[in-house]
């Protein structure tokens, strides 16, 4: 392994030379310190700092990896509208990759389709060079919010509605990222019950009150 | 658009060099040819021509913006 212990002074001076062994910079390297230097207790016991250091691969650093992604997005969509930039924002789920330009439109297409097309690539480029990688949603004008939002709404509407008729109702075909959603909005309504229903790209989710036979009866073909 | 392609190919493939882009420009439509090497195909064209259907999408949102029609080809 490309592990190494190093005793020093100082950590910064372990690190220095952990650096030098490896022919890197502290960018690539893992550190853990074993033994902090510092401190006037080690003064006295004249103890030395020790450190753990570990070559992470040139380019499955993280930090990297996102600022080149980042790059990358920014050059693919310049080609398509030169005003355009891309800002990058950190979120504790990964990173978000967020395109600005004049024309929001232009970047999400019909039903979100360029959107889902970006960042369908981006999967695979980041699966092909960085696998480690945190990771990464790519947004244009807000519009992963506002669909949650439209999701969550449309889940609200068909749900009175099925009280209101006492029957069940369903969605239209959705993505299974969006099925989640709506049954993730409905859970705690005690009265419904969510079910996803149908196979592949035409699976929707079936909203019905509970204790009702509707449900198994509009279930069944 | 030539350069949106050959930038997204590279992207994705084990051999960025072997990436050729060629466009033939019509009237109305180009077509923007594509060459990668041979192990790469199967990248740029991915499960059930998802990558490649990717790439057109987004070709298509570029054609949108120059308003000119571009059709991709992947050439093998």
């Amino acid at each position: 392994m490309h592990t190494i212990e190093v005793e020093a002074k100082s950590v910064k001076e372990a690190i220095a030379i952990a650096c030098e062994r490896f022919h890197t910079t502290e960018h690539n390297l893992s550190i853990e310190i074993i033994q902090d230097g510092s401190g006037i207790f080690s003064l006295f016991s004249g103890k030395k700092a020790k450190i753990r250091a570990t070559k992470v691969a040139a380019g499955s650093d993280n930090h990297n990896a996102a600022a080149i992604l980042r790059e990358t997005l920014e050059r693919i969509v310049r080609c398509i509208d030169p005003d355009a930039s891309v800002e990058m924002l950190s979120r504790n789920d990964g990173i978000v990759l967020h395109i600005v330009s004049a024309d929001n439109a232009l970047f999400i297409g019909k039903q979100g389709q360029t959107l889902e097309a970006f960042q369908y690539l981006f999967n695979k480029i980041k699966m092909n060079r960085f696998k480690d990688a945190p990771h990464v949603t790519i947004d244009a004008g807000e519009y992963r919010q506002r669909h949650i939002d439209s999701l969550i709404s449309m889940a609200r509407r068909l749900s009175q509605r099925a009280k209101q008729r006492n029957s069940a109702v369903s969605t239209g075909p959705l993505a299974p990222a969006d099925r989640r959603i709506i049954h993730l909005a409905l859970k705690d309504d005690e009265n419904l019950v969510t079910r996803s229903k149908g196979d592949g790209y035409l699976r929707r989710v079936t909203i019905a009150p509970k204790n009702t036979s509707s449900f198994k009866q509009r279930s069944e073909p | 658009m030539k350069e949106l392609v050959k930038y997204i190919a590279q992207a994705l493939v084990d051999n960025p060099d072997a990436v050729v882009v060629s466009e033939v420009e019509g009237e109305q439509t180009s077509v923007i040819e594509l060459r990668v090497a041979k192990e790469d195909l199967g990248k740029i064209i991915g499960k059930h021509g998802r990558t490649a259907q990717s790439i057109r999408t987004i070709l298509s949102a570029a054609s949108a913006k120059n308003k000119k029609r571009a059709v991709l080809e992947i050439v093998e």
